[in-house]
């Protein structure tokens, strides 16, 4: 396939504040001290800025550095989330909600909003063009991807900044209703992004598919093998990537349409929450092998929608 | 790109007719913000919907959203089988509120809790104000940011995409601009675009601790201002590729000969909440529009202005619009104080009422605006004028420093 984009650099930050977990985790994430973090790397954001946008510049600019030169201030930026800052808004809720019926924080209230994460990656990285963030329960980095990848085609920008940001602040009982969880499965939190252009000079790989396929009923056999035969190839070698919302049983009907292909199970370590999947991609983008390597992530929304990424990983030249 | 037929709901209630009429004989439904647990005493001037028979709690604001999309869908007179093809697309803009005043009116009316038929995965027989506290949810929680989405999608069993865009108050705008992208490159041949914001008491305190509500309401542009009124809405506009020869072919008129030209959207990153002074980025993004619209300043009928009567704001934007356009623009329009400011909603809502106000024959006065402010340098439309033809450019920003144009083409081309 011809690729739809090229990818530059990639970063992320994960539960564990590294781009990759070394070890599955073995309880809920506990928030990761992002002040710290932001010290440590001497990244200046603003006081006011909450977790959730810290969170997001924070895997921006692991993504930043990793580039030889600062993007063009026409980068378009793209961000994913299915969560939303749900942690500022929460609280403002209970400041003014009776019973303690106060005035909301000036600097609290500004920077509630779900696109203010963005905003402040825009700041950080000195970009003034598009700037849209996605908001959908599951999909919506794959949904992020796709706007910039049409943006691209179509010659509207050259260079594009993808991510997605999600955290980790309320009950698990608040997961288990929105995003179900089996007993076993953790949540995570983290952020992670993408360079994306059209010029394959110093690319680490690219895009060669992201789309978002209509909703079916059906997660099983028929189901996977539409995946094999359309689109990732039965005799491919690739590494799948099964979401976060895929079933067991889908994912062995995958394993059972794709045997040549070998399942990646990332969830173990980077934990659940709905944009794990730019994790997932990140981390295999910063940490490559010296083989190439054919990623195909493959996630389910609750109405039966599949979104389908692969990218191809270059090898480390040695 | 066509716009094939539209649906709205506003402080004038539901429909265009009421829209239009309002606004013709400048009436400006304002009410005070009481009996929403808002703190402050006197409560503000907003834009409320009209009270209306809905059942108690939360289904009002998802009927809100079925009702209006169902009367853009009778204006638009197709068959409602093809909104559920894979080629019909849906983007929803909103700050996100939409989803919760409601339900934060039902979190207090704590008699009368019972299990939505929109949210059954809350679990029966629960009371639920007291399980939520237990659970620490809130409305916020309990909603996630594309519920609307969601909701509408699975309404009309819709297979093709779904956007739930979240960049402020240019969220709906953005959708349109996104929706208008996804016709002219083809992907789609058809996409609903909502714009939906309701009236909270947290939005309603945040813009109070910000300084930003005018106890007057709004008064674009004028010397006085000192704020916005917040407004709350639903609006829904088919859009349909031009390429299509169907399109639109039984649609009832009321969207009349609208068509989407082109838009931009960039990043003002000067402050979270405030613009640029010198207006610089919003008259960037002014001129990007029309640089792909392939038109200039000159080929403007009239400019809807963002206009939320905000000291900053308006004169950030005074400033764009005077280095986009000189010192004698086209007609400024302002609709802020007959509709409020609907946040999320405003890129939707304005660009139903412009089209309909032209479909009407008429550009409406800025309400609200008495004295000329000498430091602006410009001044909105004071008296209502015969609508032109043409082209209009519509500006919608918004928090977060995200500003969009967009280009429409009313009434024949030439």
């Amino acid at each position: 396939m011809a690729p739809l984009a090229y990818i530059y650099a990639a970063g992320s930050i994960g539960s564990d504040a590294i781009d990759v977990p070394a070890i599955p985790r073995s309880s809920d994430a506990q928030p990761i001290p992002l002040r710290e973090l932001l010290r440590v790397q001497n990244i200046a954001i603003p006081r006011l800025a909450s977790r959730f946008a810290q969170l997001a510049v924070l895997g921006a600019q692991r993504c930043l550095s990793r580039l030889a030169t600062p993007l063009p201030r026409s980068t378009r930026v793209y961000l994913g989330t299915g969560l939303g800052d749900i942690a500022r808004t929460d609280a403002l809720y209970y400041e003014v909600m009776p019973p303690s019926s106060q005035l909301a924080s000036p600097a609290q209230f500004a920077s509630a909003g779900n696109n203010m994460a963005a905003f402040f990656v825009a700041q950080h990285a000195a970009l003034a063009s598009r700037n849209l963030t996605v908001s959908l329960d599951t999909l919506s980095f794959e949904q992020a991807l796709v706007l910039a990848l049409d943006d691209l085609a179509a010659n509207d920008c050259t260079t594009a900044l993808v991510g997605c940001v999600d955290e980790t602040t309320v009950p698990r009982e608040f997961y288990v209703r929105r995003f179900p969880l089996a007993q076993n499965h953790f949540i995570g939190e983290g952020s992670a992004w993408l360079v994306l252009g059209c010029d394959p000079a110093n690319a680490i790989g690219e895009v060669t598919l992201a789309c978002m396929l209509e909703p079916s009923a059906d997660d099983g056999a028929l189901w996977a093998q539409r995946l094999a035969k359309e689109f990732i190839g039965s005799k491919s070698s690739a590494r799948l990537l099964a979401g976060c919302r895929l079933r067991d049983a889908a994912i062995e009907q995958l394993r059972v349409a794709l045997p040549d292909c070998h399942r990646a199970d990332y969830l173990p370590y980077s934990s659940y929450f709905p944009t794990a999947a730019g994790l997932a991609l990140g981390s295999a983008l910063v940490h490559r092998s010296q083989n190439e390597t054919t990623l195909w992530h493959i996630n389910r929304d609750d109405a039966g929608r599949t979104g389908l990424i692969a990218i191809k990983v270059y090898g480390v030249r040695t | 790109m066509r716009i094939s037929a539209v649906g709205v709901l506003s402080a004038y209630g539901a429909g265009t007719e009421a829209l239009v009429q309002g606004m013709r004989n400048g009436d400006c439904p304002v009410r005070t913000a009481s009996g929403m647990g808002y703190p402050t005493d006197p409560a503000p001037l907003v834009s409320r919907l009209p009270p209306r028979n809905d059942p108690p709690g939360e289904q009002a604001s998802a009927l809100a959203l079925i009702q209006t999309l169902a009367q853009m869908v009778r204006a638009w007179g197709g068959d409602p089988a093809l909104l559920s093809q894979p080629d019909c697309g849906l983007v929803v803009g909103s700050g996100g509120f939409l989803y919760a005043s409601n339900a934060e009116l039902f979190w207090r009316d704590s008699g009368n809790l019972t299990v939505s038929s929109t949210a059954p995965h809350l679990g029966l027989g629960l009371d639920r104000q007291a399980h939520f506290r237990q659970a620490h949810l809130t409305p916020f929680l309990v909603r996630g940011p594309s519920w609307g989405a969601s909701l509408i999608s699975a309404h009309y069993r819709m297979r093709g995409p779904v956007q739930t865009l979240s960049t402020g108050c240019s969220a709906s705008a953005n959708a349109l601009l996104l929706a208008s992208e996804m016709l002219s490159r083809q992907k789609l041949r058809r996409v609903i675009v909502v714009g939906a914001e309701g009236l909270s008491a947290v939005t309603l305190a945040g813009f109070d601790s910000l300084m930003l509500l005018d106890p007057h309401g709004c008064r674009p542009f004028d010397r006085d201002r000192s704020g916005v009124q917040l407004g709350e809405a639903v609006a829904a506009l088919l859009l349909e590729t031009d390429q299509d020869p169907s399109a639109g072919a039984q649609s009832d008129g009321s969207a009349g000969t609208a068509r989407l030209i082109a838009g931009a959207n960039q990043c003002d990153t000067h402050h979270l909440t405030s613009a640029s002074p010198d207006g610089s980025v919003m008259a960037a993004v002014m001129r990007e529009a029309l640089t792909k619209a392939r038109l200039a300043t000159q080929d403007m009928v009239a400019i809807k202005a963002h206009g939320t009567g905000s000291v900053d704001s308006d004169a950030a934007e005074a400033n764009a619009i005077k280095a986009v356009f000189g010192a004698a623009p086209p007609p400024i329009l302002a609709f802020k104080r007959y509709l409020g400011h609907t946040l999320g909603a405003c890129g939707a809502l304005e660009t139903v009422a412009l089209t309909s106000c032209f479909n009407a024959g008429f550009m409406p006065p800025a309400a609200g605006y008495c004295h000329r402010d000498p430091q602006l340098g410009i001044a909105p439309l004071a008296s209502t004028i015969a609508a032109q033809p043409g082209h209009y450019l519509l500006n919608f920003f918004g928090f977060g420093g995200n500003y969009t144009s967009l280009v429409l083409r009313l009434g024949p081309a030439n």
